[in-house]
Parts: C-alpha cells; structure tokens; sequence
C-alpha cells in the first residue's frame, strides 16, 4: 500500500476558495444581465413605446399614435365633440 | 478548521444590482409621471391662450398679438415658470389654421383655428445604468392644442361689408339709380 503523503489535512481557506468563486458566478450573473437589458434598449422601450401612444392621446384624445390619431381629431368631425367614438372607429357621419 | 462565521457581505452584489435597477425604474417612472402632470399644465396653457386668440379684434394682427403675449404671461407665471422653463421641458406655441397639419381642405379644416403647441420632453431623455439610454430629446414631442376657433374681426368684417355694399350697388335695383345713393356700412363691431 503506497502512502498518499499529498493528503491536505488543513482544510483553512477552502471557504475562502468557495466564496471567490460565488462572487464570480454574482458577478458574471450580473454583467450578463446588464448587458442583455443594455442591448435590449429596455430604458428605450419603457419610454419610448408608451410614448408613441401618448403622444397620439395628448393631441387627439385617441390611445393610437400620432400620425393615425391627428385623423380622429374631434375637431376634424362635425358631428365629434367626444374621444369616445376614436377609441371605436374613426367617426363616418353624425346622428 | 475555523468556520466563516459572519456572511453578511454575502449578498452584498445583488442587493448593489437590485439597488440600481430599483432606482432606475423608479426614474422612468417619476420622469413619466411628471412628464404627464406638466402636459395636464400645459393644455390648461393652450386653452387659455387660445382664448386669448378667439376674441375679436382690429386686426388679425392685434388677435395674434394678444394670444403671444398671453402665452408669455403664463409662462412666466411663477408657478408655470418652475415647471417649464428649465432644461426638462420645451414649448414652441404656434397659431392660426392647422387644416395644412392634418392634410384637409379649407371646409375640413374650418374647426381646426387655434393654438397647438410643440411640447419637447427633454426629462424623458436620460440614461441609467443597466436599462440603457431612454432615446433623443427629439424622440419625445406632442402636440398640445386647443382650437376654440377665431373669432372675425373689424378689418375682415369691414372687408366683408365692403365688398358687400359694392355688390349691393352692383345689383339692377331701383335704389341703385336713386340720386346721390350711398352706400353707407353701418357695423356694430365691425360685423
């Protein structure tokens, strides 16, 4: 039987090792995330996509964006005084 | 073996990661809420302004005078004034017929007298870490109107009657050919 003289019998540090490694894994977790939410533009689509439909609403009254809500403008239709119809269909003639 | 006893550091990047994440949603959202209270103060902006442009006047001229300067006063209201006239907010305040903005015709776009004004939310163009840049100033603009209409006045109502009277003198009547006939353009307001 050969002896194993290379057995460690000072285990000291080994929980030093492991939280090293638990710290890069949190780090490597976090740099991905970070990266992933950058390249989504997540601060872009939080704001931005809202915006588009806001921005129709602010002018027009309609949640659609501007472009299409300018086209139900109230004051575009005689027989229109609300936002309720744009949010249906554009108004086609009045009562 | 001498165990690790105190862990409390352990956690200490996730909560630094979710800290900022935390903070950076809440900027989005504080940056969207005020963003929507300031247009709230806009609008009231736009109709009072356009008020101030509907009345009657001598002049088309003297109507656009008198929407100008009160967008000036209500800008410079020192309640509208914090709110606005700083590096978050940009107004650009524009008057008369918008029919050409909405692609109609004169009979189309004959409601369409008013005020819009151009709002630039520059606040909502930031950037934060990990969720990146929100977009361009640009990116962010609504149009705030308030088209109340536009009241005629003296000159165009003078001009009216004018061409009128010469139409009436125009006209093969008995009264036309009455000796010293005169038309004479009797308007209250001008109308």
């Amino acid at each position: 039987m050969v002896k194993n003289q290379f057995v460690a019998k000072n285990n000291r540090g080994q929980i030093t090792v492991e939280a090293v490694l638990i710290l890069v894994l949190f780090v490597a977790i976090g740099t991905v995330a970070a990266r992933t939410l950058n390249d989504m533009n997540a601060a872009a689509s939080l704001v931005q996509n809202p915006w588009r439909l806001l921005s129709g609403m602010i002018e027009s009254g309609v949640w659609r964006e501007q472009a299409a809500a300018a086209q139900l403008h109230p004051n575009l239709k005689v027989n229109r005084r609300l936002s309720l119809t744009g949010e249906l269909e554009p108004a086609s003639g009045g009562p | 073996m001498k165990l690790i006893k105190n862990q409390n550091g352990l956690l200490l990047f996730d909560f630094i990661f979710a800290l900022m994440l935390i903070m950076a949603l809440s900027t989005v959202l504080l940056a969207v809420s005020f963003t929507l209270s300031v247009t709230e103060a806009v609008q009231y902006i736009a109709f009072s302004t356009s008020r101030a442009y509907y009345g009657s006047h001598r002049t088309p001229q003297e109507q656009l005078a008198a929407a100008e300067a009160k967008f000036e006063v209500l800008r410079e209201r020192p309640s509208f004034r914090k709110l606005i006239n700083n590096d978050w907010f940009d107004l650009t305040p524009a008057y008369g017929n918008f029919a050409d903005d909405y692609g109609v015709g004169p009979e189309e776009g004959k409601n369409l007298n008013g005020v819009k004004i151009l709002m630039t939310a520059k606040v909502l163009s930031f950037s934060v870490p990990l969720l990146g840049k929100s977009g361009e100033e640009n990116d962010f603009q609504a149009n705030v109107t308030s088209y109340i209409g536009r009241e005629p006045t003296f000159s165009e109502c003078r001009q009216v009657q004018g061409s009128r009277g010469n139409a009436i003198q125009g006209l093969q009547g008995g009264f036309s050919s009455l000796p010293g006939f005169q038309y004479i353009n009797i308007g209250d307001n001008g109308c």
